[in-house]
């Protein structure tokens, strides 16, 4: 409230009064009002639309609790200390899909990393993170690629050497995994996650696919049976013009092999090769709710749920913003502030979608102080990107809900950080999804059992 | 019915919808990788 301004604040979006952006989230019965900044949203029953003016409610909720929703939104924003590394073991992989974030000759050329830098990383890190987490907390460390198995002898080794100062987690294409290996990452607690575009080898060979253009379907088949009834198991599937229209299918192909959780990833268009196979935003929209609605329905039949990730976190975003787990959709994103990426040469990066972007490195592991780097111009690139500076995002009602990712997408699409990402509509229908939901009250069987077990409700 | 009583009683048909949890944030997760988390699992 400015006080020269005489408004006393008694009335809705005028004078010093609490400002109300109105949504239609498309439900029969309810309308939305959103306080963006705050990130505080109401559903309001259509035949009693007057109740946005209601003194005992609404603007009586934000007087009880806004200092403590905007302290929320910016510890959320501006507050946090990273506490997970995305690591890369090698510049090389074995695959070459067309999507790929790192540069093609990084990975047909690159080099691995040795087992004396790996170690000589871990020190470093392990010494950063004692200062800087509390010491109930270990930090994560996440195996990334290119592919990290190509030099699998020495993250197997890391792994069983540093198993109590990091909680470590693999992202792999699944191809070079055997039989020891999986049980290797079973016996270690290990969280891995498995690469699969589409349930039919036909689709999937249409994205992910060898230097020789050979299909890698079937093995990554078995390796998903293998992992079938280990709970730190998930699956990414990146979305394309390819396998858009399958997502229902696959989803049922998914849970029938007892994925819990998965994410389905609109192909981020940092590189030019994904933007040739970018389902467009609308076709998008709708193939992923009938998705959502096909998890719902084997939940509702068997009672076990197969979680759509980046939907959950959409619908945390609204009901518990800072329960989310995806640090991508909120601005700034959790790129340099609550995580950071090793490359193989040991460069620095806000993010794994940044290493194939020069400008965006803010220096090395292991030449320089890891928080100097923290706060390179590079690093401040992304960290200090707000969707308060982005057009149309500064007058958008769900810019907390959505974050306008991905930065890396914007400054290589649009040339610039204050633009919004490649995907703008896409969160539009999310979120006017997830709001309905909320107005049946369905939103929890989105969400994982015991989701807020550690959470409190402020209203 | 006064006609307060009954805007009344019609207000209390369909109330509005707003709730808001949270918590320590703890969000490490990105498009590339999911964390799973450790505590909900042993929960399950």
């Amino acid at each position: 409230m400015n006080k020269n301004a005489s408004s006393a604040g008694k009335l809705v979006n005028t004078g010093n009064g609490q400002n109300f952006n109105i949504i239609d989230i498309g439900h029969k019965d309810y309308f939305a009002a959103i306080e963006p900044d705050l990130a505080f949203w109401s559903l309001i029953p259509k035949e009693h639309s007057e109740l946005i003016f209601d003194k005992d409610y609404l603007q009586k909720t934000i007087s009880l609790h806004g200092s403590d929703m905007k302290d929320e939104m910016d510890t959320l924003r501006f507050r946090l200390k990273p506490s997970c590394v995305y690591f890369n073991p090698t510049e090389l992989c074995n695959l070459n899909c067309p999507y790929c974030y790192i540069p093609e000759k990084i990975r047909k050329d690159g080099e691995n990393m040795s087992f004396e830098k790996m170690e000589e990383a871990m020190k470093k890190l392990k010494k950063y993170f004692s200062k800087s987490l509390p010491d109930s907390r270990k930090p994560d460390l996440i195996f990334h690629g290119s592919e990290p198995l190509v030099n699998k002898i020495n993250v197997f080794k890391i792994i069983e050497k540093y198993k109590n100062d990091f909680n470590f987690g693999i992202q792999t294409n699944g191809t070079l995994l055997d039989d020891d290996d999986i049980e290797f990452i079973k016996y270690h607690n290990v969280v891995i996650g498995i690469s699969l575009d589409a349930h039919k080898k036909e689709i999937a060979d249409l994205s992910r696919y060898n230097w020789d253009g050979e299909t890698i379907f079937d093995k990554v088949i078995k390796v998903l049976e293998a992992f079938k009834g280990y709970n730190k198991f998930s699956v990414i599937t990146t979305v394309t013009n390819h396998n858009v229209s399958e997502l229902s299918s696959i989803i049922d192909f998914l849970h029938a092999h007892h994925v819990e959780n998965c994410l389905l990833n609109q192909v981020r268009c940092t590189l030019p090769g994904a933007g040739k196979i970018k389902p467009d935003d609308s076709v998008m929209a709708e193939q992923f709710i009938k998705a959502i609605d096909r998890s719902h329905e084997l939940f509702i039949e068997t009672g076990r749920k197969i979680v759509i990730v980046n939907f959950a976190n959409i619908v945390l975003s609204i009901i518990a913003p800072s329960a989310r787990k995806l640090m991508c959709d909120i601005s700034p994103c959790g790129g340099g502030r609550s995580f950071f990426a090793v490359s193989a040469e040991g460069g620095m990066f806000p993010c794994s979608e940044f290493i194939g972007l020069p400008k965006f490195n803010g220096g090395n592991l292991f030449e320089d102080e890891i928080e100097s780097v923290l706060n390179s111009d590079s690093f401040k690139l992304v960290t200090e990107r707000k969707v308060e500076d982005i057009d149309p995002c500064n007058k958008c009602a769900i810019r907390h809900f959505c974050g306008s990712p991905c930065p890396a997408e914007a400054h290589e699409l649009h040339g610039s950080m204050q633009e919004p990402g490649a995907f703008c509509e896409f969160y539009e229908q999310q979120v006017r999804y997830a709001f309905r939901l909320i107005a049946d009250k369905k939103e929890n069987d989105f969400l994982w059992e015991n989701w807020d077990y550690e959470t409190v409700s402020m209203f | 019915m006064s006609e307060s009583k009954q805007q009344s009683e019609n207000k209390q048909d369909k109330k509005i919808i707003s709730h808001r949890k949270n918590c320590d944030p703890k969000g490490t997760g990105l498009s590339h990788y999911i964390i799973v988390d450790e505590k909900k699992v042993r929960k399950q």
